[in-house]
């Protein structure tokens, strides 16, 4: 069996990539161990969060299905740190995830371009630094010219419950150990990463009277540009927290956890520990929040989401109904730490595709990166440059001053990553104009191009882009001192009585909710404007380096001028430009110079050739 | 020529042009052993002890003796320059250092520009941008006190200073975007009061480097002082009693008689520059004239106005900022109102009004500086003003709450850039090639 692309695994990554090759005209297989695993959310049931929801903005902008789906299948929608500025304001929502995972089923098996295939991959042929095909454990070859590997945490996978130890890529389902060789032997670095989950409780068994409910925002926002009417049936969160018996109890069984114990060696995500790290790291702080998040409307089990733990699972038991709220509470599903393999993130380029094996791309989890969101917008690239490689096209890169997207892959590829990645707005130095609020406005151009969307939703996504721009224009053209007091940061549209005007003048043919937002946008627009133009003049000097293009077969070793930590690492990432090369670890100012006018010297001596 | 180059070798004279018992000549860079090779046709490796030296004959390129010399080889990191560095100990005199560098630069190296062995020191890692300033400072220093100073700077003074500032406001930033990257419940809010706080400090060690960039302005190019009065009021005696003792070697220029003439002294081991001025008279005569329009500007230039007043004589006024002492003169004829009583002809009072311009240069800030190893410039002044005027404006928004953390955030990470200029950890190509310009060539 032969196909344009083959996509490894069916989970965030996987579904967008294959989505997306498959839209752009190539013909997918997807692999994967079960179809009722595909879209599925293994770990907590929520999508965005802060950092995160920019991203799942930005796919949503660019084709990707990852928004569309939440909305669909949403069950409570929250704006987070409203209180702390637009810049930083991220959406995040609960989800339903067996209806999440089934809407991601259904539009995996219901497109004609996309083969799904059960099955476990064990063998990447590769011939002359070609990727060629993927051999199946049921001794079927898949040919095809492009491979997208995303296999999350299934490499190598091995689960943590105290001293138990049992393969798997997640609960239920079995690890990919052919795969981890296979990929050794073609040459690829391999190191070990851990994440964890808590244990699911029965809903029926906690005393929500004794704790606090955590509601969605109302009117609810909706991630996707495409949503119309909004208005999802929305259910309660809950937040509890621990109390210094928890601590006691994890205390005293500190041994039966495998991160302690020196069974695991795997590096841990240090911003999202397991309640036994936080024990150890912050002995004095003996409370912590416990959030409790219902797995779907009608779902009988909750997500304790704060209390991941790898500890036994009589310790679990205990240490559960010490929490207020969980006295009487019933584990459904012990939580477990997971160990797996990645490939650092320096073997692959900016368009996701390995150095080592032409035609081979990685996304998610196998990057070392940690969250759904993360996984989707690589998968979301790598599906888009496997094609754009088959047909000879320029890749995909997006910078980082137009997209978190571009952030994260940049990051990637120039930045050691010794535990799982995850973003952080901290992360974007252009944080305050990659908003949420302008995600439409930012990207419409590079969404026109790469065509994912039909044309009648690319209209939709015009209209809303470049309203905006348009209310601002009237605003200073109407009356010039409303626009200065839009800089205060109280005033609004609203508070100035626009409103009506504006809708009356510009007549956008809009939803009334995205001409809300377009004004919102407008009114950050206004207000950011003289801390991005100040900003970005410091930033600007930094980004002529990432035009200084460094020639592919750039030998750094024979540079000796270079400290030899720059050399190694330049040798190992093969930065594209300087831009790239100022951002990695271990390269000095002193070797940039260095190396800017080694660039130079080889540009001038190619144009006199 | 690119001059962030250092793959190529460098070689200038480092010692002064003219005669003198020897010559240095520096050769740096990743050839400097393979030409220190042809040079004394033996073979210098690697493996070559460091920091020993040997006496050599040198060769030039069509094998004649140039000289026999001194050979001294730094190696490695252990250099002044980071790099394989050679330094000829050569018989004095612009002939023989000159054949040396020419044989150097047909061996391959090429003559360096001005500053580039210290640009490499920093390129290399081995110095910070303000330590680097510190070595120009060293070079031309012409007071003790500017020597130690420099030396304190080299030594790493305001580097510590800085890092000082750096280091709170570092931690400040991450605290704020720990607020921005985690929910309220896990990582509550900084008190907007605590915020100001904190950045308060740092505006106040900010402010006290300011004041310090002063003192550094003043032990660097001296204190300008102006004698300005009535003509015939003794001027000329005041100034020539105030250089009798303390004139210093340096910085003579004078012009004619009506010009303003300089000199300058060194009291309790800070410079002074004296001016003395045309005296000050209504005339239509062109050359006073012209006298007298100097004499305002220099009067606008002055650190401290001596105004003169003797009883025989009109008293003179002038506008200025500058801080004025009253000078009264020939008080052993008549005595005068005025700050101090001089007289040029008993040499009474000279040292009471030494004192008092000593006082009035903050003199005592000047040790404090010493201590603190700090001698800052120009350019440290200007990054230290803007990070104030930065940090002056920030702490308004935020009281006014104008403005979210994410604004907060940002704007503090944009001080700190600024902050790292002033050692270098974050710098630009301008910036360097501002700083070196300033340097000799062959250091």
């Amino acid at each position: 069996m032969s196909y344009d692309v083959v996509v490894i695994g069916g989970g965030h990554a996987g579904v967008e990539a294959a989505m997306a090759s498959s839209r752009l005209g190539a013909s997918v297989a997807l692999i994967t161990h079960a179809i009722s695993g595909i879209g599925k959310m293994p770990c907590n049931p929520a999508i965005g969060g802060l950092g995160k929801g920019q991203l799942v903005r930005e796919i949503d902008v660019l084709g990707g299905w990852m928004g569309r789906a939440i909305d669909a299948t949403g069950i409570q929608f929250k704006i987070l740190n409203k209180r702390k500025g637009p810049a930083v304001q991220s959406p995040r929502a609960q989800a339903d995830k067996d209806k999440y995972q089934k809407y991601m089923e259904g539009l995996i098996t219901s497109n004609s371009g996309i083969t799904v295939i059960e099955a476990d991959v064990v063998e990447l042929v590769v011939e002359k630094k070609q990727f060629k095909a993927a051999v199946l454990d049921n001794g079927n070859t898949i040919t095809s010219s492009a491979a997208i590997l995303c296999s999350g945490t299934f490499l190598g996978g091995l689960m943590h419950t105290g001293s138990v130890k049992s393969d798997g890529g997640r609960e239920g389902a079995p690890a990919s150990l052919s795969l981890s060789k296979s990929l050794k032997e073609i040459g690829f670095e391999l190191f070990r990463l851990k994440t964890g989950t808590p244990p699911r409780l029965l809903a029926t068994s906690i005393d929500y009277s004794r704790i606090e409910a955590q509601p969605g925002d109302q009117p609810p926002q909706p991630f996707s540009f495409l949503t119309g009417d909004f208005n999802p049936e929305q259910i309660d969160c809950h937040i509890t927290r621990s109390n210094d018996q928890t601590q006691d109890i994890i205390s005293n069984n500190i041994e039966t956890s495998p991160l302690f114990s020196g069974i695991i060696n795997g590096q841990g995500p240090r911003y999202c520990p397991s309640i036994e790290d936080k024990v150890v790291r912050f002995p004095d702080r003996s409370s912590h929040n416990v959030f409790l998040e219902p797995e779907g409307l009608d779902s009988e089990e909750v997500y304790v989401n704060g209390l991941s733990t790898s500890l036994s699972s009589e310790v679990q038991q205990e240490f559960i109904r010490s929490v207020p709220g969980l006295e009487n509470a019933q584990i459904t599903r012990y939580g477990y730490a997971v160990e797996y393999d990645s490939i650092p993130s320096w073997q692959v380029a900016d368009n996701l595709e390995t150095n080592l094996v032409s035609g081979l791309f990685c996304a998610g989890q196998i990057l070392g990166t940690s969250g759904y969101e993360e996984a989707a917008a690589q998968g979301l690239v790598a599906g888009i440059n496997a094609v754009k490689k088959l047909n000879s096209e320029s890749p995909l890169i997006l910078k980082r001053d137009e997209a978190y997207i571009g952030v994260l892959i940049d990051d990637l590829v120039t930045k050691e990553i010794s535990e799982p990645y995850r973003m952080f707005t901290s992360r974007a130095e252009y944080r305050m104009s990659l908003r949420c609020d302008n995600t439409e406005t930012r990207l419409c151009s590079i969404a026109h191009s790469l065509q994912l969307h039909n044309s009648e939703d690319l209209d939709r996504l015009k209209e809303r882009a470049e309203l905006p721009g348009k209310v601002v224009k009237f605003i200073e053209k109407n009356n010039y001192a409303n626009s200065e007091m839009l800089k205060q940061p109280d005033v609004t549209i609203e508070s100035l009585g626009l409103t009506e005007l504006l809708k009356k003048e510009i007549g956008p043919k809009l939803h009334p909710r995205s001409i809300v937002d377009s004004f919102y946008q407008a009114e950050n627009d206004i207000k950011y404007k003289g801390y991005i133009d100040r900003q970005h003049r410091q930033l600007i000097k930094q980004q002529h380096l990432d035009f200084l293009e460094i020639p592919e077969d750039m030998n750094y070793m024979s540079l000796e001028t270079l400290s030899f930590e720059a050399r190694e690492k330049l040798q190992k990432v093969k930065p594209t430009n300087l831009g790239q090369a100022s951002r990695l670890d271990g390269v000095r100012q002193s070797d940039l110079a260095m190396l800017s006018v080694i660039i130079s010297r080889a540009k001038k001596a190619d144009l006199e050739q | 020529m690119n001059s962030f180059d250092t793959n190529d070798t460098i070689v200038a004279i480092a010692t002064p042009a003219g005669v003198g018992g020897i010559a240095v000549v520096r050769v740096s860079g990743l050839r400097a052993l393979e030409i220190v090779s042809r040079l004394t046709n033996i073979e210098w490796e690697k493996e070559t002890e460091s920091h020993k030296a040997k006496l050599q004959k040198l060769y030039s390129e069509s094998e004649t003796i140039i000289d026999e010399a001194l050979v001294l080889p730094m190696l490695g990191s252990s250099s002044y320059t980071g790099e394989n560095t050679i330094e000829f100990f050569c018989h004095g005199g612009n002939i023989v250092a000159n054949n040396v560098v020419s044989a150097c630069v047909g061996f391959g190296a090429r003559p360096a520009t001005a500053g580039e062995f210290t640009r490499r020191a920093f390129l290399n890692g081995k110095l910070s941008l303000d330590q680097s300033e510190a070595v120009v400072d060293l070079i031309h220093a012409e007071t003790n006190l500017a020597a130690s100073a420099a030396l304190g700077q080299l030594r790493g003074g305001a580097k510590k200073e800085i890092l000082q500032i750096e280091q709170p406001l570092l931690s400040l930033l991450s605290e704020l975007e720990g607020g921005l990257e985690f929910l309220d419940e896990e990582h509550p809010e900084m008190p907007r009061g605590q915020l100001a706080g904190k950045l308060n400090i740092a505006l106040k060690q900010i402010s006290n480097l300011l004041l310090l960039a002063e003192t550094g302005k003043s032990v660097r190019d001296g204190v300008n002082v102006v004698l300005v009065g009535a003509p015939n009021c003794g001027k000329s005696s005041l100034f020539n009693a105030l250089l009798s003792d303390d004139r210093a070697i340096v910085d003579s220029s004078a012009g004619t008689t009506r010009d303003v003439i300089s000199e300058a002294i060194i009291i309790d081991g800070l410079k002074f520059n004296l001016h003395d001025t045309a005296g000050v008279r209504l005339t239509k005569e062109g050359v006073e004239q012209k006298g007298i329009k100097r004499t305002h500007k220099s009067v606008a230039d002055a650190d401290i106005v001596l105004l003169l007043k003797s009883q025989d004589t009109e008293p003179v006024k002038v506008n200025s900022d500058s801080p004025t002492i009253v000078v009264g003169t020939k008080t052993d004829l008549a005595s005068v109102e005025c700050d101090v009583e001089t007289s040029s002809m008993k040499k009474t009072g000279i040292e009471k009004l030494k004192n008092k311009l000593l006082l009035i240069a903050k003199r005592d800030d000047v040790e404090k500086m010493l201590r603190m190893g700090l001698f800052l410039n120009e350019r440290h002044r200007h990054k230290l003003q803007s990070c104030q005027a930065n940090l002056d404006d920030l702490i308004a928004q935020i009281s006014e709450n104008k403005i979210g953390d994410d604004i907060v955030a940002t704007l503090l990470a944009s001080t700190l850039t600024e902050l790292g200029e002033i050692s270098g950890r974050v710098y630009t190509e301008s910036l360097l090639e501002d700083v070196f310009s300033k340097f000799c060539v062959g250091k």
